[in-house]
């Protein structure tokens, strides 16, 4: 999440052709629409797009909690498991298994030992993502019981305790039910508990939108420092550019399904590509560095039942010429960018659709 | 703490509506015009004398004293089990012919009335989780059922059953050469004699609470705790029970509480049918025969009954919901 932290590693979980459509048939919403996507050991890679892009879609089909009318319709999401941990998680003596997983090709006890184990998530709407009627100690016991068959339960407590003092809650408040907690607590019990297994990625879908300015940034800070000492991977969702451009490595922009661009943090403020992103940068003000005039993207968001022909942001792009409107433009890496992908017409070398990826 | 604090409002609630439910008990016979005295006298045409009038009106206590010192009277009878004397068992006393009868109502309804619900709540858990299944096929069979007035399936279970087939007696709590008792013979004879009123009552009622039950889960499922239950790997029946059905069983634990209200009511239609001897048979017939005093005997037992139903339930809800202990 800082720059310091940033000593990326192999690819941690490949998301491939990913695609997700709520319902069937010619009335289907395309959510997600073949996305590629890497997320690296170590790395915090940031999901930034305007509501209803497809962000909640995504984190959903990847752990597969997908309800219906919901179905991953294509695709693959690839995990590198670390050396030497078997299927349930466990670290075993054994040779280690070579190759990744495909998270989609679990069987049920497979996907079980695999949740939480390896993938923790906070969800969008922390309010509610706490058991009404169970402790915060029952809720963050069931997932050690789940998953660590004899443990104990004092272990279960000290276990706890230790996590709500991680999270700065104190450890008395695990007795807690979750109306006697406010938002900023409650987001943060839901991060204590995501740690509970010591997960290898952990998914944050807004953490913090719920939240006002003041606890927003205690969350963010304290899920920065938390990134340090414990050295997951994040995916970090929200539609908040100017957040991500803070705490993320990388940054992948989503718009009506699709990845449109992907980039360094730092390039993505600093050099944004695709008109979309242009005018995500352009809408809030600068960090550090001179003011600068603030503008809107015009328009509103496409019906994804029926996008467009061509690129789906063409109908809103002040720079849309006659190819927009007929291809759609695939990912590609611009020249002299090795750490960028862009899926956008202009300043594209080739004249025909190529399919680099 | 504060439940303790709850209870003790709830507790005290509930003292208060029976002391008021006493109070009308007492009042409203009294502030009619006649008395059931004048009932029971009426039956023998006159021809009665001035000093049977006066036993009559001691037995039934009827009395020209003011009516705060006959309050007071119908306290300490009340306090000591005394509810007067009935006029169709004249001259039987209430407290004995209520007593009789009650057990037979609370075994039989009140088994039947927990039967359905947990059945029924468990069968719409089931119905929620696997929803899309076969089990979908009991929505509309078990609505059905409930949708046929009841007297109509009690009587066609007891002429089919009953009638027909001679499976179950069809009428009576038990054979009536036996003795009341603990003996194994009255007690197979009674479950045979309880087992087409229980029925029929269950498969009336059981939809209800299957519905309900199947609604709230789907409300409960497509909260954000049940994904997160999901997203931690939990077994799936830890997640459908501990974290759906728990939450959805508050609002029909109230519907429960509420129904408990009408086993003694409702056990009228089932005990005629049935010709069981249980309250809803007696107050029946106190209802022909113009038996006041029984009547008021058994209002006051339902009431008192409902009171004490209601404060179970309180406080099951109270062990149940964690916020209802907080706003109390
Ligand atoms: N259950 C559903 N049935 C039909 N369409 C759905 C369903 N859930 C989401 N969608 C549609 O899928 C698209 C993507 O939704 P998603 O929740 O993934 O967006 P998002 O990027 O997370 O938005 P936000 O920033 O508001 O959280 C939206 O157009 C939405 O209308
Ligand atoms: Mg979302």
């Amino acid at each position: 999440m800082s720059p310091v932290a940033s000593a990326v590693g192999a690819p941690l979980l490949e998301i491939r052709g990913l695609t997700v459509d709520y319902g069937e048939g010619p009335g289907a919403v395309h959510a997600v629409d073949n996305v590629d996507l890497v997320l690296h050991r170590s790395e915090t890679l940031g999901l930034a797009g305007e509501s209803g892009s497809g962000k909640s879609t995504l984190a959903h089909a990847v752990t597969r909690l997908l309800r219906p009318p919901g179905t991953i319709t294509g695709g693959q999401v690839l995990y590198h498991r670390r050396e030497g941990k078997d299927a349930a998680g466990h670290v075993s003596d054994g040779p280690a298994r070579s190759g990744p997983v495909n998270v989609l090709d679990m069987t049920r006890p497979e996907l079980r030992a695999f949740r939480w184990e390896e993938i923790a998530i906070v969800f969008q709407s922390a309010m509610n993502a706490l058991n009404p009627v169970h402790t915060v100690l029952a809720q963050i016991a069931d997932t050690l019981k789940a998953h660590r068959p004899g443990i104990t339960r004092a272990e279960c407590r000290e276990r706890a305790a230790h996590l709500l003092t991680t999270v700065g809650v104190p450890a008395a408040r695990m007795s807690a039910y979750a109306h006697e907690l406010s938002g900023g607590m409650r987001q943060r019990v839901m991060i204590a508990m995501a740690l509970a297994l010591d997960p290898e990625i952990l998914v944050l879908d807004e953490p913090t939108t719920a939240l006002d300015v003041v606890v927003q940034r205690e969350v963010l800070a304290e899920l920065v420092r938390l990134r340090e000492e414990f050295g997951f991977s994040v995916l970090f969702i929200t539609h908040d550019l100017s957040l991500l451009l803070e705490v993320a490595d990388r940054v992948a922009i989503m718009y009506a399904g699709r990845v449109i661009e992907s980039a360094p943090a730092e390039e993505v403020y600093r050099d944004p590509v695709h008109p979309y992103t242009r005018g995500l940068v352009a809408s809030f003000p600068p960090l550090r560095g001179p003011r600068r005039e603030l503008a809107g993207i015009g328009g509103s968001p496409p019906d994804l039942r029926a996008l467009p022909p061509g690129c789906a942001f063409s109908p809103r792009c002040r720079h849309a010429f006659d190819r927009c409107t007929r291809d759609l433009p695939l990912l590609r890496r611009p020249a002299g960018a090795p750490e960028r992908l862009v899926a956008c017409h202009l300043d594209d070398p080739n004249g025909s659709a190529d399919d680099e990826r | 703490m504060t439940q303790v604090r709850f209870l003790f409002r709830r507790i005290a609630f509930y003292a208060v509506t029976a002391w008021a439910a006493i109070t009308m008990n007492f009042l409203i016979p009294r502030l009619m015009p006649g008395s059931p005295a004048d009932t029971v006298l009426s039956r023998f045409k006159g021809q009665v004398s001035q000093a049977q009038v006066d036993a009559v009106k001691a037995q039934l206590g009827v009395s020209d004293k003011s009516l705060m010192s006959q309050y007071w009277t119908y306290w300490d009878n009340l306090l000591h089990g005394d509810l007067g004397v009935s006029v169709s068992y004249f001259p039987g006393r209430v407290s004995e012919v209520i007593g009789q009868g009650v057990w037979w109502t609370v075994v039989l309804i009140g088994v039947a009335t927990l039967v359905s619900f947990v059945a029924g709540t468990l069968l719409g858990v089931l119905a929620a989780w696997k929803r899309g299944s076969r089990l979908d096929a009991l929505l509309p069979v078990t609505t059905f059922f409930s949708a046929v007035p009841y007297f109509w399936i009690a009587l066609v279970s007891l002429s089919v059953f009953g009638v027909e087939l001679g499976w179950f007696p069809i009428t009576g709590g038990y054979r009536p050469e036996l003795q009341v008792g603990w003996s194994g013979e009255f007690i197979s004879s009674a479950l045979s004699h309880s087992v087409l009123p229980a029925l029929t009552i269950i498969v009336s009622s059981i939809a209800g609470w299957l519905l309900g039950m199947r609604n709230m889960m789907l409300t409960t499922i497509s909260e954000d705790y049940v994904l997160v239950a999901e997203a931690k790997g939990l077994r799936s029946r830890r997640v459908m029970l501990g974290y759906a059905a728990r939450n959805a069983l508050l609002p029909n634990i109230s519907g429960f509480a509420l129904s408990l209200g009408f086993i003694v009511s409702g056990s009228i239609v089932t005990e005629t049918v049935f010709s069981y001897p249980g309250i809803g048979f007696l107050l029946f017939n106190a209802v022909l025969n113009n038996d006041y005093p029984l009547m008021q005997g058994i209002f006051l037992i339902i009431t008192l009954m409902v009171l004490l139903a209601n404060l179970i339930v309180d406080l099951c809800y109270v062990l149940l919901d964690p916020r209802i202990r907080q706003e109390g």
